[in-house]
């Protein structure tokens, strides 16, 4: 390549390609980069997300950096309003137009999970490098079509792996073994670098405010689940779990907490109606607060993990960062692959729907836990200081 | 000479779909006893279409208003919503101004918009719950419902308890009419037919079936299924269970047969799609379990009644009312321990089942037939009417 052309490559925008803006651990690992790149201090490459569709997380995204939506429903770009009115094959030509000057430009590009693969179809082939991230905790590429799975391996220049699993999971996907790097997967912790210092601080002040805002009594074990409200994957087995536990008589100090994760009161109003359904109005505390989420796992006992769904919960990776306990239904989940971290010192799995286990294991949990604490050596392999100059050293022409 | 016209009032009944969901079910009924009983005029104004709509149209005059558009027009869209808002008044046309109109559900109330002409009284006909007043129904759609509806019914005590939180503009208290059912259809099914329904699922003669039939959602509860079968399995390995009226086809399902699987249960649970003949399943089961969170009063509950079989659910919404403590066994919500190992109990004792099972179908008979529930209702709608 002509020193012209890396020139003008360079200053091209590195376009990020994901799915939807949803909570999961590869649009939180997308943030953390971006984070971290929007934060230093050195004059960097401009950078544009564009996304298959909108959703919860994308004003945390959008500030960072721009965002540009392939499908917006709300929108009335001529596809869509073409579609509006049931001209399908006109609307389809037009979307084509329409993404391919989306995607269009020669630029590096990184492809921040499985979910943003689709995309790939439309990136010029003069754009590169291609850059793929396959987060040990995000989703894999068991999920995807055939024909986007074959143009990933085939398209992708680099890899990043989370994990020897994924690693593995590339090469028999057809990747060459010499363009996968194993880099831990990147864990969205804003404000978690340095915070050790103020740790046990953080932790009193997070349970003061939760004392003066739920009603938490500040020295009972806490038991949380966190997440945005989706039905029938996150809180609905979260509130039997509750509901078992708390008849318990040794759980007569324990106070439960549902972590609201930003979602609106009309988010809530299921989970609200069904804790006062079940008698938990009172007991059971839905947590709003603009405190980042690792702060507030922070401040409890154990994390129960009753996600029904197939994406991976939300919180897990901030959980293992921190040591806190959890305790959740299936099988094995996967850890951050870190050597010394993972399922068997922090994580219980118990089968599937199994609610009095599930509450045997909080107990258990409950009965051997520690002072609470902020453990910050943990989470030094998946801060953004330590994994994203990696990544980002890959996007280099 | 031109035939002379009928006679009895003239009533639009509003309905958010003609569907296999229990309120058009139940208009389906209302409307086949009306046709055969009365020389009314009926109309029904459908929001969107169902699998009944040519049912609907052998005893009613069906305006199906709301396809192919969606309900709402997302913003920005104004020239677009007028248009499709004039298409929808234009399948209106003709209707009296002065007729009596039922909402057959607070769902519908949407559809009334499209009578902007209307100045007869108006029937508020409530199935929901917490969940569809305040939650599901928009805060312009909940003030049009209360503002316009000159009478209230409810379709159980927990309806009208409900509807109490409100303020309604009209002073006369909400009158309960309980929902209603073919009870013959039910009771004239063949044990041939039964044997058979049982046969497809390999439930073998002396094996204990326990069914649900609900559509696939949060409130319906599931999730709160598959752990009581869990449960219930593991005490009695024996059991088989089933939820009847899925659609294989919608990431509900699909959720569903992803916990049955995740709970190792998945060869002792069917999934059983929508049937055009539901009281056959209903014979088929040996019990009947009702894990939803919150429901008016369900028909299948009743249609389980109606079949002879015990009727199992939580204390939430309106089946309460009807299983009372001798037509099956009413449980705290969210005790889905207890639940299981009433099911357990009752899969052990088939001569419980029976007596239990026979209290509801009377009660079902007596109280829930449409040849004795319809009537009752028209009789107020004939009152209402001006």
């Amino acid at each position: 390549m002509s020193p012209t052309a890396r020139a003008g490559r360079s200053a091209a925008p590195v376009r990020v390609l994901t799915g939807p803006l949803e909570p999961g651990p590869d649009l939180g690992a997308a943030t953390a980069l971006l984070r971290w790149w929007t934060a230093r201090s050195t004059p960097h490459r401009p950078i544009e997300v564009v996304a298959t569709t909108s959703g919860f997380e994308r004003d945390r995204v959008a500030a960072l950096a721009p965002v540009r939506l392939v499908h917006d429903p709300a929108g009335w770009s001529p596809a869509r309003a073409a579609q509006r009115l049931r001209l399908e094959p006109l609307a389809r030509p037009l979307r084509a137009v329409e993404v391919r000057r989306l995607l269009a430009g020669t630029g590096p590009v990184l492809v921040a999970g499985p979910g943003g693969a689709r995309l790939l179809h439309w990136v010029p082939a003069a754009a590169g490098p291609v850059v793929a991230v396959l987060n040990e905790r995000g989703n894999g590429l068991e999920g995807l079509a055939e024909v986007d799975r074959a143009l990933l391996v085939s398209r992708v220049d680099r890899w990043v792996a989370g994990s020897a699993r994924r690693r593995a999971e590339l090469v028999e996907a057809g990747a060459d073994p010499g363009v996968i790097v194993e880099v831990p997967d990147l864990v969205d912790l804003v404000d978690f670098e340095g915070a050790e210092a103020a740790a046990p601080d953080l932790v009193q002040s997070v349970r003061a405010e939760l004392s003066e805002t739920d009603g938490i009594d500040p020295e009972a074990p806490l038991v949380v689940g966190v997440g945005a409200v989706d039905w029938w994957t996150v809180p609905d087995a979260f509130v039997r779990v509750a509901w078992e536990l708390l008849r318990r008589p040794e759980a007569a100090d324990v106070r439960v907490a549902w972590l609201a994760d930003g979602a609106t009161d009309r988010m809530l109003w299921p989970l609200r109606h069904d804790l006062d359904h079940a008698g938990l109005g009172r007991s059971v505390a839905v947590v709003r607060s603009d405190r980042p989420r690792w702060q507030l796992l922070a401040a409890a006992d154990v994390l129960l993990d009753t996600r029904l769904g197939d994406a991976p919960a939300v919180g897990l990776a901030e959980a293992e960062v921190i040591g806190l306990p959890v305790v959740g239904f299936g099988g094995p989940a996967p850890s951050t692959g870190a050597a010394g971290l993972g399922e068997a010192d922090g994580v219980d799995r118990v089968a599937h729907l199994d609610v009095d286990a599930a509450v045997d294991a909080v107990l258990t949990r409950l009965a051997g836990a520690a002072a609470r604490r902020i453990d910050p050596g943990r989470g030094a392999p998946w801060m953004p200081a330590v994994v994203a100059p990696q990544v980002a050293a890959l996007l280099e022409p | 000479m031109s035939p002379t016209p009928p006679e009895g009032p003239e009533v639009v009944f509003l309905s958010h779909a003609v569907d296999r969901s229990g309120p058009p079910v139940y208009l389906l009924h209302l409307l086949g006893w009306v046709r055969a009983n009365t020389a009314a005029r009926t109309h029904v104004v459908s929001l969107t279409g169902g699998a009944l709509a040519d049912r609907f149209r052998e005893v009613t005059d069906l305006r199906i208003v709301g396809e192919p558009w969606p309900v709402r027009v997302r913003r920005g869209s104004r020239p677009l919503t007028a248009l499709r808002d004039a298409a929808r008044r234009y399948r209106v046309r003709g209707l009296d101004p002065n007729a009596l109109v039922h909402v057959n559900t607070a769902w519908s109330v949407r559809a009334l918009r499209f009578l902007p002409e209307h100045r007869g009284p108006v029937v508020a006909h409530v199935h929901e719950l917490a969940t569809g007043l305040d939650y599901h129904l928009l805060p312009a759609d909940r003030r049009l419902l209360f503002e316009r509806s000159d009478h209230w019914v409810a379709a159980s005590q927990a309806v009208a308890a409900g509807l109490d939180r409100f303020p309604r503009r009209a002073a006369e208290p909400v009158i309960v009419h309980h929902e209603m059912i073919d009870v013959g259809a039910i009771q004239s099914v063949s044990a041939a037919r039964v044997a058979e329904r049982r046969a497809s699922l390999g439930v073998g003669e002396g094996e204990c079936l326990v069914g649900t039939a609900a559509v696939l959602n949060w409130r319906k509860g599931p999730d709160l299924f598959v752990e009581l079968a869990a449960r219930a399995l593991t005490a009695e390995p024996s059991l088989r269970f089933a939820w009847l009226g899925v659609d294989p086809t919608t990431p509900e399902a699909a959720a569903l047969r992803r916990d049955l699987r995740r709970a190792g249960i998945a060869d002792r649970v069917h999934v059983v799609a929508a049937a055009d003949d539901p009281e056959v399943w209903h014979r088929a089961f040996d019990a009947f379990v009702l894990t939803a969170r919150e429901d008016a009063y369900p028909l299948a509950g009743l249609e389980a009644a109606a079949a002879g079989r015990p009727v199992v659910c939580f204390d939430a919404g309106g089946m309460p009312e009807f299983v009372r403590d001798d037509a099956g066994r009413v449980v705290d919500y969210p005790d889905v321990g207890a639940m299981s190992a009433t099911v357990v109990d009752l899969a052990a004792d088939s001569t419980m089942r029976a007596a239990l099972g026979a209290v509801g179908a009377r009660r079902v008979r007596a109280d829930h037939d449409v040849a004795v529930a319809a009537p009752r209702l028209w009789a107020d709608l004939r009152r209402w009417a001006r």
